[in-house]
């Protein structure tokens, strides 16, 4: 990582072998953290959840969160190391040479203060300008900067009268309001539509440009990187284990770690099947003397196991480091291009018929004469943005929302509104998958409990509801061992996993996914995404995938829904749909959405 | 006891009158004993006071004043007395009509009767407003007031307040001493001169005198009422009054006797614990009614002064001698050898009180101490049971809860009766249900009286039209009644006592009262206040210390 | 810009807001208005079930004219619904009627007592509130530490402990057996304001206090730990602010909100809480006028006191909604 003394010049940000422990255990969060940003440079550090980025991304605001405490390494800003500086010396570097863009903008500002006032505070905390007015004028003109009007009725607003992208960009103006020279966004969009989050990026892409501002974006969306960063570190428990220029990391990954992640991503133009990879990577304290991917890598060999390989540069022209004896190894399933399977449509039976319907809260409708058929065997994505009306319509489907009026026919006998006023049969043979696959299990049953409830509501006896709770559960790529387990024994996959389980035991001939795999980290999503493929072509099930990633869509779906402002805009074959779009939302929409660029292999 | 509940009922001279002494046309000049130096130890363990009058032996009608001491010469002149003492906003101020233990406090510093008992139970007057009383008949009285009495409001004592405050008792309209009215009447009062009338009963009643020096029979001034002025001729006058507050009470300048403080202040307490906590932290002088349970720590508290008095209150459990099993006196009697006396005392009042003998009037001269002590004997009583065909005999004892004591003296009772092999189930009643329409109608019962001399006593519950029939002694065919209607006209005082001890003996055997205690007043003070004496009493704190007149301050 | 402080209120904002506040209190007033009316009800019935105050007053001795002129003239022999209505009447038109004891208006003998016992609610309202709210904010601050280790559990100690414990236990401690600091009860002389006797108000504040400090500080050490884990709190702390700025300006503001309910509800349990602690310290409140009252059916101070307890409830809550929608920007801008 080292550059010519013009480039070490240029350099804002460098952090050199950080560690990062669990305060109370001494376990290693992260540890042996090198990353270098330069002057106006973006830097995407990429992970799973629980890989530490946000860890780090704290850190270089000198801050570790309750129960975690740095441990060692420099973190340099300019000439100053903060991991030296003590907490009054820290309290002046943080929102003035040093600032951070929150995740959740909706959590982060203030809801008791007024917006104005908030960013007014940062400015006033560190001093900046000669006086008060000075001040006032500066937080008019980062407003401005960020795309917000400056006026005194927005500055009077409280948080919760802005939209998410403005919210965002209120993030964004305090970040920016003291001019600081490192600034650390921590999945800033995460959220957002597609439409506001382009914005978004776009807003911090010229500004860190035109400020000379180095960032470190944190994600765990890889397209979002790939259009925004010029450097790509990629985590995984706790350590970089590549990082490389933004085309190298993409064009010709050196870790097979990463090659997962760009496997797992979903490719709108591309026709091929999503790949996924089971198991999650160890959590602090629980971690391998060698690489901690090993454990999940195709490619891994016993020198893996016995210890983490060091740093090589595999770059040829610019720095290229990866940590694996692997380097550029093929694993063999982030190699299948394989056609997505789930193109044909065997039956051509309808299995769901939604005729006019209109749907609504307290007499507003937020649906607005909806119809369209699923066939059999046949998966139908619904898409669009927050507000689109698409969760109401499934719910409606699902018996869930009851404020609808029109026909929506299931094997041809029409649907009451009410799941509660449905026969069982039909109740059953309708199953709905939820987004939160934390909140939807109950957490005192255990596994095998939540999926045979189903049976026993048919009432079929309990030790054929035991074989069917195994079986299902094999269906899953779940061992029979996790039926006596507990909800919170789970993760966020395998309790996804469960909850389609659970809908599945009961046969049903139509499966509702709502958001399925917004909760879950890439490899987990592009997993589920297989086993729901896997599923639809065995049995042979309707599905309705309501979604707002519109990648995904590619991967799983025949046809697709373009739902906006309540109506469907558009509806066609997935490919067509999403290649040659007709309609000008759709088209609007595909252009939002971040996606991974073809990047030349150099 | 019984003022401990909040509820009390009110003051008439039938129900709780304490009306006490030899009572016989004859009142006898009183020894006077009152001084701190003759008095009784004020120590905590119960006085060592003997159940019983004072000897009564002069049988002529005359009348003399009595002699009195008041307090020693040495007691210190000014000072603000604090008396703390359980009232309510409830609370009443009246010379003649009260309720409850804080109104006594108030009515005794304002208004005086025109006789009162000694130390021993004999009429005096040295805290009355008659010069003298003249028993001309068992029917005839007359009264001569002190001259150069002034109420508070400077008016001279006279004939005419005499009658008007009689008129007053009796008037249905106040509600007062109705049972008053069967003796006299608007026309019983001829006034002889300014300070004298004549009385003329409707019948012949020897026990009518007690009832001139009951503490509530007090003399108002004309035109009195409970609305005006609070004009008496007591040692303090009122200054102001708050019901559930406190009251004021300011030195009656012209008092006819010596009196120490210039003001005294009687303060109301919602509870017994806050009274006693209170004293000692020296936010009051005075505590009106000491717990049992905080006697000891008023007692053991070098600053502080207990002050325990015999009284003659008792506490009862009721047979009704007119229904089964009852009306088998066998069973009343097997009853009465169930209990154990000493237990009781120990038990219900914490050893504050003396052993009971199954009979009442305590403290008058004509109480039988001569009858046995009758003492607990569980094998007498099987046998009686057994003769009764009573054994195994299950039965309900009924208590109020209102009134303290009677509930443990029930469980006990319970518990003694076990030993005899029959059972008897405690049953608590609320207060209101208890006093209701079944009171006097159930067949095993509790009560509870204040002291009254045993002629007194008598018409409340000991006749066939008795106010409160709780026996329902005496049963038909019996003499008892005869006995009492020679009795009251007997103004010999020694042929009076004969029949008495017939009445008397007929109850030791026969009678449906079982009364194993009486029960002593408790109160405590600062050690700086003097005057106090303990001896056996009608009131708290020796008589309030009349009216507090006895009372100064060692400061 | 400059002097125009545009993060305040504009008078269009600010006016726009006080008519939806306005709204709202005439709204929720109404409510408590109709609570009464069911409470008042409930209370009559409920005190005519007392007994017979007449019986009470006049006791077992008493001829039956007597008590037949005494229900009388108390109007005692009218129906249910007649005396219903009457004595709703009076309570609007300010005129609650006379004590059946002795006569005296109600408002003579429970008019001072009122003015004691909220004297003694606002002083241990104005100790405990700022203490709870300091002592959580504190142990929150300094979650698992010593201070919030020994708070905790004396806080435990003094919930799980009655009020008649707290108070014996103060009174020896302060007044009787150990220290003669304060005397062991009140003595507030008629006419005289509740503060005339100032020592005596403090035994009985600090029961009260005591009694409801672990409730208010628990929950507001709760809703502390929420708000300094929240992620606004560390966005302040990102931004460099002081730490006095992150917690009175950001974590506190917002913590006060959802203790507010609990505060307004243990200031109408005080309101309940002073007829134990009344008697204890011989504090002459509505507390020890009720025990007064109970016992001898005395129904027109019970209906009285029993109002205006009722009442306290209905106010506290209605304060406490608008003080919740005052601090907290996302309901009070809904009112606009």
């Amino acid at each position: 990582m080292s550059g010519t003394m013009q480039s070490r010049e240029n350099v804002a940000l460098e952090i050199r072998g950080l560690r990062i422990d669990v305060a109370e255990s001494g376990a290693d969060i992260v540890d042996e953290v090198d990353l270098t940003i330069r002057r106006g440079e973006v830097l995407g550090l990429v992970g799973e959840s629980g890989s530490g980025k946000t860890t780090i991304g704290l850190a270089v605001l000198g801050h570790a969160r309750r129960g975690v405490a740095i441990h060692g390494g420099t973190v340099r800003i300019g000439d100053r190391d903060l991991n030296g500086l003590d907490a009054k010396e820290l309290r002046s570097v943080r929102g003035k040479l040093v600032s951070y863009v929150p995740q959740d903008p909706g959590t982060a500002l203030n809801p008791a203060l007024r917006i104005g006032k908030q960013i007014l505070e940062v400015l006033e905390t560190h001093g900046f300008g000669a006086n008060q007015a000075e001040r006032e004028a500066r937080v008019v003109e980062v407003l401005s900067e960020v795309m917000l009007p400056g006026v005194p009725e927005f500055l009077r607003r409280y948080p919760h009268q802005l939209s998410g992208g403005q919210q965002q960009r209120v993030g964004l103006a305090m970040a920016f309001a003291c001019r600081p020279a490192v600034i650390v966004l921590d999945e800033p969009t995460t959220g957002l539509d597609v439409s506001t989050q382009t914005h978004v990026l776009q807003t911090i892409r010229d500004l860190a440009a035109r400020h000379g501002v180095a960032a470190l974006y944190v994600t765990h969306d890889l397209a979002v990187v790939a259009t925004l960063a010029d450097q790509v570190a990629v985590m995984y428990a706790g350590r970089v284990v590549e990082q490389g220029s933004t085309a190298d990391i993409f064009a010709n990954p050196a870790h097979p770690y990463t090659r997962y992640l760009v496997a797992a991503a979903p490719e709108m133009d591309g026709d091929r099947q999503m790949v996924g990879l089971v198991g999650r990577a160890p959590s602090p304290g629980k971690r391998p003397v060698g690489c901690a991917f090993a454990l999940r890598c195709e490619l891994a060999t016993e020198e893996c196991v016995a210890e983490f390989p060091g740093v090589t540069d595999v770059g040829t022209d610019r720095p290229h480091q990866v940590r694996c004896v692997h380097a550029f190894g093929v694993p063999d399933r982030t190699a299948l291009r394989v056609a997505s399977t789930a193109r044909v449509v065997r039956e051509s039976e309808v299995a769901l018929s939604i005729r006019h319907v209109d749907a609504g809260y307290s007499g507003t409708n937020v649906v607005h004469d909806v119809s369209f058929d699923i066939q059999r065997g046949e998966c139908v994505a619904l898409v669009g943005e927050s507000g689109s009306g698409k969760s109401t319509l499934s719910r409606s489907i699902g018996g869930l929302h009851r404020e609808w009026t029109g026909e929506i026919v299931l094997d041809g006998a029409p649907l009451e509104k009410s799941s509660r006023n449905r026969p069982v049969a039909q109740r059953l043979s309708i199953q709905y998958v939820f987004q939160n696959p934390y909140s939807s299990l109950h957490p005192r049953r255990s596994v095998a409990d939540s999926i045979a409830r189903p049976l026993a509501i048919a009432g079929v006896d309990a030790r054929d509801a035991a074989i069917e709770v195994d079986r299902m559960l094999e269906r899953v790529s779940l061992s029979s061992a996790y039926g006596s387990r507990y909800p919170d024994q789970l993760s966020g996959g395998e309790r996804q996993r469960v909850a389609i389980a659970r809908a599945l035991v009961s046969k049903p001939h139509m499966l509702i996914c709502d958001e399925v795999t917004s909760a879950l980290d890439v490899l987990v999503q592009a997993a589920i995404i297989e086993l729901l493929v896997d599923l639809q072509r065995d049995l042979g099930l309707a599905m309705l995938f309501v979604t707002h990633n519109l990648p995904l869509v590619r991967s799983i779906a025949q046809r697709v829904a373009v739902m906006s402002d309540g109506k469907i805009v558009e509806l066609g074959d997935t490919a067509e749909t999403l290649q040659h779009p007709r309609e000008e939302y759709t088209k609007r929409l595909l252009a939002d959405t971040p996606v991974i660029p073809t990047f030349s292999n150099n | 006891m019984s003022e401990d509940r909040k509820l009390i009922l009110p003051r008439q001279f039938g129900r709780r009158q304490v009306i006490l002494g030899a009572g016989a046309a004859t009142v006898l000049a009183a020894c006077g004993s009152d001084s701190p130096s003759g008095a009784a130890s004020t120590t905590t363990g119960a006085p060592n006071t003997t159940a019983g009058g004072g000897a009564d032996t002069t049988a002529a009608p005359s009348v003399t004043d009595a002699v009195t001491t008041t307090v020693a010469a040495g007691g210190k002149q000014g000072g603000t007395l604090r008396v703390g003492v359980v009232g309510s906003t409830n609370d009443i101020i009246d010379g003649q009509y009260i309720v409850a233990r804080a109104d006594q406090a108030r009515m005794v510093t304002g208004w005086e009767p025109i006789a009162n008992y000694d130390d021993d139970f004999n009429i005096a007057y040295n805290h009355g407003l008659a010069e003298s009383i003249e028993a001309k008949a068992p029917d005839n009285y007359v009264v001569r007031l002190k001259s150069g009495i002034e109420f508070h409001n400077a008016k001279t004592l006279g004939a005419d307040d005499l009658i008007y405050s009689f008129n007053r008792l009796i008037d249905p309209a106040q509600g007062i001493a109705p049972a008053l009215s069967q003796f006299i009447d608007a026309n019983s009062f001829k006034k002889l001169d300014d300070l004298t009338v004549e009385i003329k009963l409707l019948k012949p009643s020897v026990p009518f005198l007690n009832g001139l020096a009951d503490y509530g029979a007090n003399i108002v001034p004309v035109g009195y009422t409970r609305d005006g002025e609070q004009i008496g001729t007591g040692p303090y006058k009122l200054k102001s009054f708050t019901p559930g507050s406190e009251s004021v009470h300011v030195r009656h300048e012209n008092y006819w006797g010596k009196t120490y403080l210039d003001e005294v202040q009687i303060i109301d307490f919602s509870d017994q614990s806050a009274l006693v906590n209170a004293l000692i932290s020296g936010d009051i002088d005075v505590a009106i009614d000491v717990p049992y349970a905080q006697a000891t720590t008023v007692s053991s508290n070098s600053d502080l002064v207990l002050l325990e008095s015999a009284a003659g209150n008792w506490q009862t459990i009721t047979m009704r001698v007119d229904m089964a099993p009852f009306d088998d006196v066998r069973v009343r009697q097997a009853m009465r050898l169930i209990v154990n006396r000493d237990e009781m005392v120990q038990r219900v009042l914490s050893g504050h009180g003396r052993v009971g003998n199954d009979m009442y009037g305590v403290l008058d001269g004509s109480y039988p101490k001569s009858f046995p002590q009758r003492e607990q004997d569980i094998e007498a009583a099987k046998a009686l049971l057994k003769e009764a065909g009573q054994e195994g005999l299950e039965i309900e004892l009924f208590a109020p809860d209102d009134t303290a004591g009677l509930a443990e003296y029930i469980t006990a009772f319970a518990e003694q009766a076990k030993e005899a092999g029959i059972t008897v189930k405690p049953t608590v009643l609320d207060g209101g249900t208890y006093w209701g329409a079944e009171y006097t109608k159930r067949v095993f019962a509790t009560s509870y009286w204040s002291t009254r001399p045993y002629l007194n006593q008598v018409p409340q519950g000991a006749l066939p039209d008795a106010t409160y029939p709780e026996t329902h002694w005496p049963p038909a065919g019996s003499d008892f009644e005869a006995l009492y209607n020679q009795a009251i006209a007997e103004v010999d005082t020694d042929k009076r006592y004969a029949i008495i001890e017939q009445m008397q003996k007929e109850e030791y055997e026969e009678g449906g009262n079982i009364i194993s205690y009486f029960q002593n007043l408790i109160d405590g003070h600062a050690a700086y206040v003097k005057g106090a004496v303990s001896r056996p009493n009608l009131l708290n704190f020796d008589h309030f210390g009349r009216g507090f007149q006895n009372i100064w301050l060692d400061q | 810009m400059a002097g125009a402080p545009y993060w305040g209120a504009s008078a269009t904002a600010a006016s726009s807001t006080f008519m939806g506040i306005f709204k709202l209190i005439v709204r929720r007033v109404l409510l408590g208005v109709v609570t009464l009316l069911v409470v008042s009800f409930a209370v009559f019935a409920l005190t005519n079930l007392l007994g017979d105050p007449v019986h009470r007053m006049l006791g077992r001795g008493a001829l039956p004219e007597v008590v037949k002129a005494k229900r009388a003239e108390l109007g005692l022999d009218r129906p249910f619904f007649t005396r219903y209505f009457e004595w709703l009447k009076g309570l609007m038109t300010g005129d609650p009627g006379n004590s059946f004891s002795n006569g005296s208006p109600v408002m003579d003998i429970v008019g001072d007592r009122i003015k004691n016992s909220l004297f003694l609610m606002f002083v241990a309202s104005m100790v405990s509130i700022p203490l709870s709210l300091f002592i959580g904010a504190r142990a929150a601050l300094r979650r698992d530490k010593t201070f919030d280790r020994v708070t905790s559990n004396q806080m435990l100690i003094f919930a799980a402990m009655p009020e008649f414990v707290v108070g014996a236990f103060l009174t020896v401690l302060l007044a009787t057996n150990v220290w003669h600091v304060f005397p062991a009860t009140s003595r507030i002389r008629p006419g005289q304001p509740p503060w005339s006797d100032w020592k005596g108000v403090i035994l009985p504040a600090i029961t009260l206090t005591l009694a409801v400090t672990p409730h208010v500080s628990r929950t507001m050490r709760a809703a502390m730990i929420e708000v300094l884990e929240s992620d606004y709190v560390e966005m302040a702390r990102l931004k460099g602010l002081p730490e006095r700025a992150v917690l009175w300006r950001h974590a506190f503001p917002n913590a006060v909100g959802p203790t507010l309910q609990v505060i307004a509800l243990n200031i109408a349990y005080l309101a309940g809480g002073v007829v134990v602690v009344e008697s204890l310290f011989n504090y002459r409140g509505i507390g020890i006028a009720l025990r007064d009252a109970i016992p001898v059916a005395n129904a027109p101070i019970v209906q009285f006191i029993a109002m205006f307890i009722a009442t306290i409830y209905v106010v506290c809550n209605l304060l406490a909604d608008l003080g919740a929608i005052l601090v907290t920007p996302r309901l009070r801008t809904r009112l606009q």
